[in-house]
């Protein structure tokens, strides 16, 4: 199959396209002509002729801006879904279902209730609480669910459904006694980017780039930990050291994306296992190649979730869920009849 | 050559491997036999470096283990588990080149010289035309010569086996282990070879070392180690030992009167 010989390249084509149509559609579309003469002219320095230029206004604070961060997001998040499954071996491991999401989101709520933030320093701290949230969920989750130093499928999704319920029970309480702009948080939490403009992009750029860059070098590491922590020692992997910088940074990533487009399920599922089916196991390549499909599935959700009710958007967090649940019940039905990935 | 001196191991406080000593030279197969619990597994384990040692000392061309971190030690020893659960998602190439792990930078990547030791490992252990299926569609036997080489990939002078042929039928076991008997002799290798079945160690090893509850009972030639007495004092059943074939291989058999 071509797809599975040239992957990188239909990847690469895909988000371009998810890429351009992100940036188009929208309340007001932009003709592809107009697109490519406004983005030309600030490129270039030189006008378009027209003046008040719309568009600019439309592409370069809202949705340039609004495409990046859900770009990087959906990256994070099936980036690091790809690595919880290697770590915990375990094909259900994404970050919304063992409950990492979820402390985040608490995490962020609580450093937002502290201040709510609109300054670039304030910003710079949100994705810092989420990532102590997410860390701290991860720990309580692995411990509640592990038997020895296995990882049970009905553990881990236990485990994560028991504290994400009970983390976001605090988060919702946090807003409910919160007054005035917390509220719109509520809109956040369901996953839906509340902040716009470039700033949350400065915020969470640092921070992703880390985590995606590190979790990009852990591709071997990966595949020899498939075989067991024992085996994998025995490889020569110091194992105690990976799995806690695998951890560490997958933590991170995930808690980034969470910082500013909010609780958003299931991405970390579905890209990571398409991949396997139609490229195989290996983490080498799973890795980048979950980050950019991962780009590209949240553009196209955070696109229907801006056109299928237009005017209003739903939350872009609704629209993985209801591709996701199924999803779910689908792998979990496959893992049970063969062992294939 | 691997030295082991007095090495002691315990599981909080029982000693499940109590000051045993025995060296193994180059070119030479040492298999170790003893009923259940008796401390093959730990010995494995301690000697790859999965559990820590109470006291003692290995040592391997001169080398203590115990100054090495967990890459340095995998050049020095590879071990042959067992087959079960292998990550059915890589090809039986992919799983010999995670051999070459402790040789790799800190990207993992794999140079065309990791691919020829590969390909050679592949090719010694008659697996090169397996190289592209997936490991899940192999055989027992197959899928334990995968192993092999890729223990052979890590090109380390010393291998440790954990019963590599508990789920193998009669004739894979020979032919799995007259290959590694081979390739001990070609590339002088020194093999701890630890096995259930003691007719196949007689059969293999050019020495046999005998544990019982963590203690070395006996080290010697086959013929020697294999005493009736000996034998049926330590597995708590009669046994009897009675020569087969024309080389007279002894055959341990269950005494029934």
């Amino acid at each position: 199959m071509s797809v599975s010989k040239r992957p990188y390249l239909v990847s690469f084509l895909l988000l371009f396209t998810a890429l351009v149509f992100s940036v188009a559609v929208g309340s007001v579309f932009i003709p592809p002509r107009d697109l490519i003469a406004t983005l030309w002219s600030r490129l270039t320095g030189t006008g378009t002729g027209i003046f008040p230029d719309p568009y600019a206004t439309i592409l370069f604070s809202l949705r340039l801006p609004r495409t990046l961060l859900i770009a990087m997001a959906g990256a994070a998040l099936s980036g690091s879904g790809a690595a919880y499954q290697g770590l915990f071996r375990n094909p259900l491991a994404d970050p919304y279902l063992i409950g990492v999401a979820s402390g985040a989101g608490l995490g962020a709520v609580l450093a937002m209730s502290i201040q709510f933030p609109y300054t670039i320093l304030g910003l710079l701290t949100i994705p810092l609480a989420a990532f102590a949230g997410a860390l701290i969920t991860t720990v309580i989750v692995y411990q509640l669910a592990r038997i020895g130093k296995t990882l049970p499928t009905t553990n881990l999704i236990l485990a994560g459904v028991a504290v994400s319920a009970f983390t976001s029970a605090v988060t919702s309480f946090l807003m409910l006694n919160s007054t005035g702009e917390l509220r719109r948080a509520l809109v956040w939490l369901l996953g839906g980017s509340m902040l716009s403009g470039w700033q949350p992009i400065v915020a969470i750029l640092p921070y992703i780039c880390i985590g995606l860059g590190v979790l990009l070098t852990m591709g071997h590491a990966l595949n020899v930990l498939q075989f067991g922590d024992e085996q994998a020692q025995q490889l020569g992997l110091p194992v105690d050291k990976i799995r806690r910088y695998i951890i560490v940074t997958a933590t991170l990533t995930t808690a980034c994306a969470v910082s500013f487009t909010g609780v958003i399920g299931f991405v970390g599922l579905i890209v990571p296992h398409i991949i396997r089916l139609v490229c195989g196991g290996d983490y080498r390549r799973l890795l980048p190649l979950a980050m950019i499909n991962g780009a590209v599935l949240l553009l196209v959700s955070d696109i229907l979730a801006r056109v299928v009710m237009a005017p209003q958007e739903i939350p872009v967090g609704i629209i993985t869920a209801l591709a996701g649940g199924p999803f779910f019940l689908w792998v979990l039905r496959r893992s049970k009849q063969q062992n294939y990935w | 050559m691997l030295m082991i001196d007095s090495l002691t191991v315990a599981y909080g406080d029982r000693l499940a491997i109590n000051h045993v000593s025995f060296s193994l030279s180059p070119g030479s197969i040492l298999g170790v036999i003893g009923p259940n619990g008796s401390g093959k597994t730990t010995l494995i384990r301690a000697l790859s470096g999965i559990l820590p040692i109470r006291s003692g000392k290995i040592e391997v061309n001169g080398k203590d283990l115990a100054h090495l971190d967990t890459m340095e030690r995998a050049r020095m020893l590879a071990v042959v588990p067992q087959v079960r659960q292998l990550p059915a998602a890589f090809t039986a190439r992919e799983v010999v080149l995670l051999g070459r792990t402790p040789h790799l930078n800190w990207l993992g990547q794999v140079s065309g010289k990791d691919d020829n030791i590969a390909s050679q490992a592949m090719e010694r252990t008659h697996t090169l035309d397996l190289a592209d299926r997936r490991i899940s569609e192999l055989s027992g036997g197959e899928q334990q010569r995968v192993l092999l080489a890729r223990a052979l990939a890590q090109s380390t002078p010393i291998l440790l086996m954990d019963e590599p042929t508990t789920y193998l039928d009669m004739k894979y076991q020979f032919d799995f282990l007259d290959q590694v008997r081979q390739l001990v002799q070609q590339e002088t290798l020194s093999v701890l070879l630890v096995l259930h079945d003691l007719n196949l160690v007689v059969r293999f090893a050019d020495r046999v070392a005998l544990l019982y509850e963590g203690e070395l009972k006996a080290l010697g030639k086959p013929e020697e180690v294999l005493d009736p007495a000996l034998l049926s004092e330590v597995y708590h059943l009669p046994l009897q030992v009675i020569s087969s074939g024309q080389k007279g291989y002894p055959l341990v058999l269950p005494n029934f009167g």
